[in-house]
């Protein structure tokens, strides 16, 4: 019943994908040593969004068709593997996820639908758990993804693994948007890193990671950092949020 | 007076005007081992520089397959040649298909992080930013975004050379050699695509030490070519990440060294150069016979079992005088009485016959020849032994198994073959034969040559 | 008479809005509380160039900083083109940024409130979005500290980023070049 209200008030999330409750804990961030952070339950998709429920979301709000979506927003990839405004074009890709977006669409998408892009800490969160069969060590997994040639055709959702909280494709698949992106203080001149620059940020303490040999983790920080908010890139996507209240 | 300040003028407008920055081009850049072409421009220019970072999958040995991150599409990356004084436009470009963010630290480049900082670029975006090339001297380029290891490691480096500004001496052939290591799950040589092991990275145990990123990449048809009489200047560079080369040509001697590449001090005469990770060197000398001179990481474990190896034909008229190759071969005998070295078809000494009999076969069939009971069957007046010759000489070389019956005894052993020359076998056995009341045949090294050829067959 | 008047004023403001050029800042759309407690929309600062910057007025090291910068920086303009400047800091804490905060603020920094406006907004995301359009960084920490970026923009009229520095050693000349660039 109370799903059934929720369907009237938010016509969008008939199409949009399932979400899974994820239980809140602590883990402690790479890039803050003895510190541990404690993340309150949430809500999430259960996969990334794919090209099919973009699809519907760019129907509905022209403003972010291929051809209307303004520079300040999107760069000149934005969605370049569609075939055209409203038309993904290529049928398999349909439920492969959505790429080629910028963080503005990608949170567009999300706030259409009553959510939002998940911030760092609960996809740091999230991103501790493997496969729920514990087939595979996360890091290990994680490690030989970044070690393998970027697919030129993207496998569909629910491709990789699931979680022990039914979260699929966390890691494996794509990168993912994260709301406080840019809260990443990695300059790109890693050797400098240890020690804030304090010539270019404001704040107190080092940046140093806390486990250096985490290069997991690492990297995400490290492709967190290099991207700007209009930036589309081939293997960046999202999914959505939304807390537990 | 007046010609003189003409003169002066003349020449110091001179000096002013080639130091001013004249016109642009776009770089040539080659992928190893062929570098671009001498700079011929005597005053510094704009260069403009375009390098892709591109993550691609390739051939590391055969049936080894590894996701390299390259610099333009291999390892190593691009060879970059400017000028001292330079102005260098630096566009790096993230190919779309990366996985990975990039940048790129120009050791030749003063300023924060080489270029790191101002290069941070996301998979299909593109950096830009200059820097004057104020040092001559040949760098190392290297990626060096976080972890640093790890993209180095998967072979982001290459060679930046800075000429002087009146360039270096003329040689024949140039050639870019680069070493690095490469960390696999799997061990050396294990087939199919392979991953990066972190751990092995860590503790600095690689499977793959390699020129030019992979194995044979300098071998075989890949080799690296001369001729007779040219001088030949490899620009050496160690994109490690963890290990030093003891670089070293076989059969060749560097004439010079610019020791790490940089152009005051430079040594003659070395057989073997270090080169740091993350450092270079230059190294010319001069081929003056032809061959095939093996180019090697001197730390020999490397070259023979994870690939350090690299060829340099050369081609030409033969100096047997500097190097003749093999004008004999001949048989070493550590044994005293064969020191006269006779190629007698007839008889040999008996005292050769002796010592080898003491040597070698008195230890089972005894002194006086009687053998030992329930071992070794007897020599002395024995049937078996004097009913035929050529057996004698068949077992002495191939040995024997199996049951016999030696003056009617049973005997079921082993016999091993003996390890020894024709003159010594046909010495032995005649001593044998003419001992203790045995027949006394003669046997000849002839006989024991063509016996051992029928063995071989 | 009245009416009339209002909607030609309703005309004429939208109007302005209109045509913005597709990389100009003032195509997010919220609004922004200012230190005199109006509610205003990017697109008003529309007309004018700007010298813009996002900091937060409880900061005690580099902000401090950033805004002696900007009025060193205007002291190199002449006094035509400072008149046509406006300064817009905007700050990503509005919880102790409330307009009353803000306008003690300049108060005491003794900013020409004519041309500087101090401004917050009450929705967190959009303070992101603004940041992320301008690649600013900024996260907050404990005990309502902030780690973020030093960077001072300079918009044209219609609020594209004309130049800009990241860091407090950059040379402030290229800031100071572009305003006159635009006030031309």
């Amino acid at each position: 019943m109370i799903r059934l209200l929720f369907f009237i008030f938010f016509p969008s999330l008939i199409l949009a994908s399932d979400m899974v409750l994820v239980k809140g804990g602590n883990y402690n961030p790479i890039f803050v040593k003895e510190k541990i952070v404690r993340v309150a339950n949430f809500f999430i998709d259960e996969t990334p969004v794919t090209n099919q429920e973009f699809l519907s979301f760019v129907k509905k709000n022209p403003q972010w068709k291929k051809s209307n979506a303004k520079p300040l927003f999107v760069d000149s990839n934005y969605l370049k593997h569609w075939k055209s405004d409203e038309e993904v074009g290529d049928k398999s890709l349909n439920k492969s996820p959505v790429v080629n977006v910028s963080w503005f669409s990608a949170k567009a998408y999300c706030e259409w639908q009553g959510k939002q892009l998940p911030t760092i800490d609960e996809w740091e969160y999230l991103a501790q758990f493997g496969p729920a069969d514990n087939s595979k060590d996360v890091k290990n997994l994680i490690l030989e993804w970044y070690s393998q040639e970027t697919p030129k055709k993207l496998p569909n959702v629910k491709s990789t693994f699931k979680n022990k909280f039914g979260v699929w494709d966390v890691h494996g698949l794509i990168w993912e948007w994260n709301y406080d992106f840019n809260t990443t203080f990695v300059t790109g001149e890693s050797r400098g890193d240890s020690a804030l620059d304090k010539s270019m940020f404001c704040g107190s303490g080092s940046v140093g990671a806390a486990d250096a040999s985490d290069y997991a983790s690492f990297m995400r920080f490290g492709f967190r950092s290099s991207l700007k908010g209009n930036y589309t890139v081939a293997n960046l996507g999202f999914r959505c949020v939304k807390g537990e209240k | 007076m007046k010609n003189l300040l003409a003169i002066f003028f003349l020449i110091s407008a001179f000096y002013v005007h080639a130091g001013d920055i004249k016109g642009q081009e776009e770089a040539i850049l080659t992928d190893a081992p062929e570098v671009p072409a001498p700079i011929t421009r005597k005053n510094p220019t704009k260069v403009i520089v375009h390098l892709e970072t591109k993550e691609v999958k390739k051939r590391m040995a055969d049936g080894v397959e590894y996701l390299f991150w390259t610099f333009g599409g291999s390892v190593p990356g691009k060879f970059i040649r400017v000028r001292e004084g330079d102005e260098v436009e630096f566009h790096l470009q993230n190919h779309p298909s990366s996985k990975m963010p990039h940048n790129i630290d120009l050791h030749a480049v003063t300023g924060p992080g080489g270029g790191a900082a101002s290069s941070f670029t996301a998979p299909g975006h593109a950096s830009v930013f200059s820097f004057k090339t104020l040092n001559p001297g040949l760098y190392v380029y290297h990626c060096a975004t976080a972890p640093v290891g790890m993209h180095i490691a998967n072979g982001m480096y290459g060679l930046i050379l800075v000429e002087p500004k009146d360039g270096l001496p003329k040689v024949d052939r140039e050639y870019y050699v680069m070493q690095s290591e490469f960390y696999t799950k799997g061990k050396n040589g294990q087939k199919g695509f392979q991953l990066f092991s972190e751990e092995k990275a860590v503790k600095e145990q690689p499977e793959y030490v390699v020129f030019n990123g992979s194995v044979g990449a300098l071998a075989g048809d890949k080799a690296i070519k001369a001729k007779v009489g040219e001088k030949v200047r490899l620009y050496v560079g160690n994109g490690g990440p963890n290990l030093v080369s003891s670089f070293h040509v076989i059969g060749e001697i560097f004439d010079k060294v610019y020791i790490e590449g940089g152009l005051k001090t430079i040594n003659e005469n070395v057989q073997t150069t270090l080169v740091p990770p993350g450092g270079s060197a230059m190294v010319e000398f001069k081929v003056e016979v032809p061959g095939t001179f093996i180019i090697v990481d001197h730390s020999i474990f490397r070259t023979f079992n994870k690939g350090s190896l690299g060829m340099l034909k050369v081609e030409g008229p033969e100096d047997k005088i500097i190097y003749s190759g093999k004008t004999a071969d001949e048989v070493y005998l550590p044994v005293e009485a064969s020191m006269i070295h006779k190629e007698d078809q007839t008889m040999v000494s008996n005292e050769l016959g002796k010592k080898v009999f003491e040597n070698t076969c008195m230890a089972c069939h005894q002194a006086d020849g009687k053998g030992l009971e329930d071992a070794f069957p007897p020599l002395a007046k024995s049937d078996f032994l004097n009913a035929n010759k050529k057996r004698a000489i068949q077992i002495v070389l191939g040995g024997k198994e199996g049951k016999i019956t030696v003056n009617g005894v049973k005997w079921d052993g082993v016999m091993p073959p003996q390890e020894l020359g024709d003159e010594e076998i046909a010495a032995a056995i005649n001593y044998v034969y003419s001992s203790w009341g045995n027949k006394g045949y003669k046997v000849t090294p002839a006989e024991v040559k063509a016996e051992r050829a029928k063995l071989k067959k | 008479m009245k009416v009339f008047l209002l909607c030609a004023l309703f005309f004429h403001l939208s109007l302005q809005a209109k045509d913005l050029p597709g990389d100009s800042l003032y195509q997010i759309e919220s609004k922004w509380s200012t230190q005199d407690g109006r509610e205003i929309e990017l697109k008003d600062l529309q007309g004018k160039p700007t010298i813009l910057a996002m900091v937060y007025f409880s900061c005690k090291y580099v902000c401090p900083i950033i805004i002696s910068s900007i009025q060193n920086l205007e002291s190199k303009l002449t006094k035509k083109n400072r008149n046509q400047t406006q300064v817009v800091l905007i700050s990503f804490d509005p919880e102790k940024d409330t307009p009353e905060a803000m306008a003690a603020y300049a108060l005491k920094a003794k900013l020409d409130t004519k041309r500087w406006i101090l401004m917050t907004n009450k929705k967190e995301d959009k303070i992101r979005e603004l940041a992320a359009a301008l690649s600013f960084k900024y996260e907050k920490k404990g005990e309502g500290d902030y780690t973020h970026s030093f960077m001072i923009f300079i918009l044209d009229k219609d609020g594209v980023i004309k130049a800009k520095i990241d860091s407090a050693s950059q040379d402030k000349a290229v800031l100071v070049d572009a305003l006159n660039k635009l006030s031309l």
